[in-house]
């Protein structure tokens, strides 16, 4: 069996590769907020050949799988939090996950866990620190529904402003976007 | 101890699944009077479904579940099939299952190494901080942790080609699928195919030199703390051997003798269900034989459907080298069927090279890349019923719709709701085996949990509400309540 580049990522171009992940689940409410991000900024991020744009809701070990191969890594997602605390951006990178909000799974490991698994096995991935997370805080994580909550969809152009400034590139307006 | 009964409980938390719960009561013995396990049932996802086009149910059922979202695909592209009544193209049905193998590759892979296999290829009374797939590459290797994570990542490139994305595929419609493969794909799946084979049998060999080979595991196996008597079911093909993609489901008895064997269509004639006040999720069980409580043997409806029940429902599988696992296995554990929950690993691994084996013989059959892969529905739709056998046991999709195929009515039995009353019989004879004069450490949470593990349960569709995860708490009580020990699963709480 050939498993040499598979997985490593070694045989990929690292050119400052980035990765915007919109992580989430479209189909609950407030925890599609990531999503709805990433579709907001394709526009403004077309030209930009060097970054690519992913929806995913999947996490640990799948979650590091996508990001093998890349120098840097965004990933919006949702932040569960009382109502009242609905509605902000918190900025982080993956230290300071010293668990997730999927760490207690029957079928999967935590990012931080999952992360250590693709180093130890040689995987091209991103220090820690270039794992940068904007997470939208909400509360209607466990609503199905199609739309975001009115508090945190008027968070969502804060978050995609924030991505464009990890990336050095000028917030656009909403009529842009 | 104290002389006051107690009471324990394993309980996680997240957004995602609010969570599942084991309760362990003890009496004023320190010994266990009674066990709970709960998971919460959401409702919600039926309803958010009505009112919808059917042909939309393939795309939105596979995102209630990050696990299995193939499994969720091909139900509900089968449940389609028939409300429209259109049988697919051949090569439709092969491209369907040579998907739905990769992704139990995919699977399978995951629980045996990173889930389920730590608590032998590592230790069942290793420290929690090790027993997990770091400590399994450590035991096995770097190399071998490149295999696993390289399957799962080429597995996954199949699912991307048939299924039109990586991990919410899109490519089930009534009648068949949206698009064919090329030969160039052909030959892509191809190698992955043959080097899963390899996998596989590489796979049951560390079974049979780490855990075979370690008399002090197989007595833990084979001994009474894991082991029950129910019924088992499985989809078994024209001849009764395994397949997971389509076929009749069939159910024998403890005793291993055909009990039932109907058509998807016909479960509500042979499954009910059953209602706990505590419980929030409801315990399927055989009609013929009625609900009698958590007991096992042939007078108690309780049923599984498992790696290890498919392998005992089945009369043998379906390609070469599995079928010389399936013989070794049963010769190994005594014969059929076997009762052992802990064997469910095992069965797990045989079941991964019969997938391997089944995608080799389906990416080689000349219509594979056939153009072919729909037949256009032409018939009003009114019921359809889809099922697949899905890793963690029968998943079954059922849809009503008017005239113009707007859902009035959705049913999703799923793989671990069928073996709720099971694992719940499971954790209850575990921890009264393992749990006595209230005594209750690491190691024995640990080995009750074990019993859980086995199942490889997802929660996260059976209750019918999110995406992957099911947290676990459990928490021992004394005999006035109070708590006494708790522990999430995968961490130590204070």
């Amino acid at each position: 069996m050939q498993h040499a580049n598979a997985f490593t990522g070694h045989d990929q171009p690292c050119n400052q590769r980035t990765l915007v992940i919109g992580l989430g689940n479209p189909l609950l409410k407030d925890d599609g907020a990531g999503i709805y991000a990433v579709r907001r900024l394709r526009l403004a991020l077309e030209r930009m050949t060097w970054v690519t744009l992913v929806e995913l809701s999947v996490g640990g070990i799948t979650l590091m799988e996508h990001m093998v191969g890349y120098q840097r890594v965004i990933l919006v997602d949702t932040l569960w939090v009382p109502p009242e605390q609905a509605g902000q951006v918190i900025v982080f990178d993956a230290g300071d996950l010293s668990e997730t909000l999927n760490t207690r799974s029957t079928h999967d490991v935590d990012l931080p866990t999952a992360l250590r698994v693709g180093r130890s096995l040689g995987a091209q991935l991103p220090a820690d620190i270039d794992i940068r997370i904007i997470a939208i805080t909400a509360n209607k994580v466990l609503d199905f529904g199609e739309e975001p909550s009115p508090v945190v969809a008027a968070a969502i152009p804060a978050a995609c402003d924030c991505v464009l400034q990890l990336l050095q590139v000028n917030p656009v307006s909403s009529d842009q976007a | 101890m104290t002389t006051a009964q107690r009471h324990i409980t394993i309980d996680p938390i997240t957004r995602l699944e609010g969570h599942g719960k084991i309760e362990i009561f003890l009496d004023e013995h320190g010994e266990v009077r009674n066990t709970y396990f709960q998971v919460p049932e959401l409702r919600g996802f039926e309803v958010f479904c009505l009112g919808r086009p059917a042909e939309e149910m393939p795309r939105i059922t596979n995102r209630i579940c990050g696990v299995c979202p193939e499994a969720h695909h091909m139900a509900a592209s089968k449940a389609l099939d028939d409300l429209y009544k259109v049988d697919p193209p051949s090569a439709a049905k092969k491209l369907r299952e040579l998907f739905y193998s990769a992704f139990y590759v995919t699977d399978h892979t995951t629980h045996f190494y990173a889930l389920g296999g730590p608590d032998f290829v590592v230790g069942p009374e290793a420290p929690a901080a090790e027993r997990n797939i770091l400590g399994v590459i450590a035991k096995v290797g770097t190399e071998a942790g490149l295999k696993v994570i390289n399957t799962r990542k080429t597995n996954h490139e199949v699912i991307k080609i048939i299924g039109g994305r990586a991990v919410h595929p899109v490519a089930g419609l009534p009648g068949g699928m949206s698009k064919a493969i090329s030969e160039d794909e052909r030959q892509t799946i191809e190698k992955i195919s043959r080097d899963n084979v390899e996998f596989g049998l590489w796979s049951l060999q560390i079974f049979r030199d780490i855990v075979l080979g370690n008399p002090q595991y197989v007595d833990l196996i084979v001994g009474d703390i894991y082991t029950q008597h129910t019924y088992y079911m499985g989809l078994v093909d024209e001849n009764n051997l395994i397949n997971f993609y389509d076929g009749k489901i069939r159910v024998v008895s403890p005793s291993g003798k055909e009990f039932a064997r109907y058509a998807a269509q016909e479960y509500a004639e042979h499954i009910a269900e059953h209602v706990e006040p505590y419980a929030y999720l409801k315990y399927p069980y055989l009609k013929a034989i009625g609900w009698k409580g958590f007991i096992d043997g042939k007078d108690s409806g309780m049923y599984a459907c498992t790696p290890l029940s498919r392998l005992n429902a089945a009369d043998g599988m379906a390609t070469p080298r599995a079928q010389e696992a399936y013989e070794e296995f049963f010769e190994t554990l005594g014969g059929k069927p076997v009762h052992h929950t802990l064997a469910t690993h095992w069965a797990r691994l045989i079941e991964l090279l019969y997938a391997a084996e089944r995608m080799v013989e389906l990416v080689t059959d000349e219509e594979i890349t056939s153009d072919h892969v729909r037949n256009i529905p032409k018939e009003k739709p009114t019921v359809g019923i889809g099922t697949v056998e899905a890793p963690r046991g029968t998943l079954t999709h059922h849809y009503e719709t008017d005239e113009n195929g707007i859902l009035t009515k959705v049913n999703l039995i799923v793989g671990t709701t069928n073996n709720y009353a099971p694992i719940t019989y499971t954790i209850q004879k575990a921890a009264r085996s393992l749990i006595h004069e209230g005594i209750v450490n690491d190691g024995i949470l640990n080995m009750v949990e074990m019993a859980f593990r086995s199942y490889d349960p997802c929660f996260s569709c059976a209750t019918h509400s999110l995406p992957g995860q099911m947290p676990l708490e459990l928490i021992v009580r004394d005999a006035e309540g109070q708590i006494v020990d708790r522990r999430s699963q995968y961490t130590q709480t204070d």
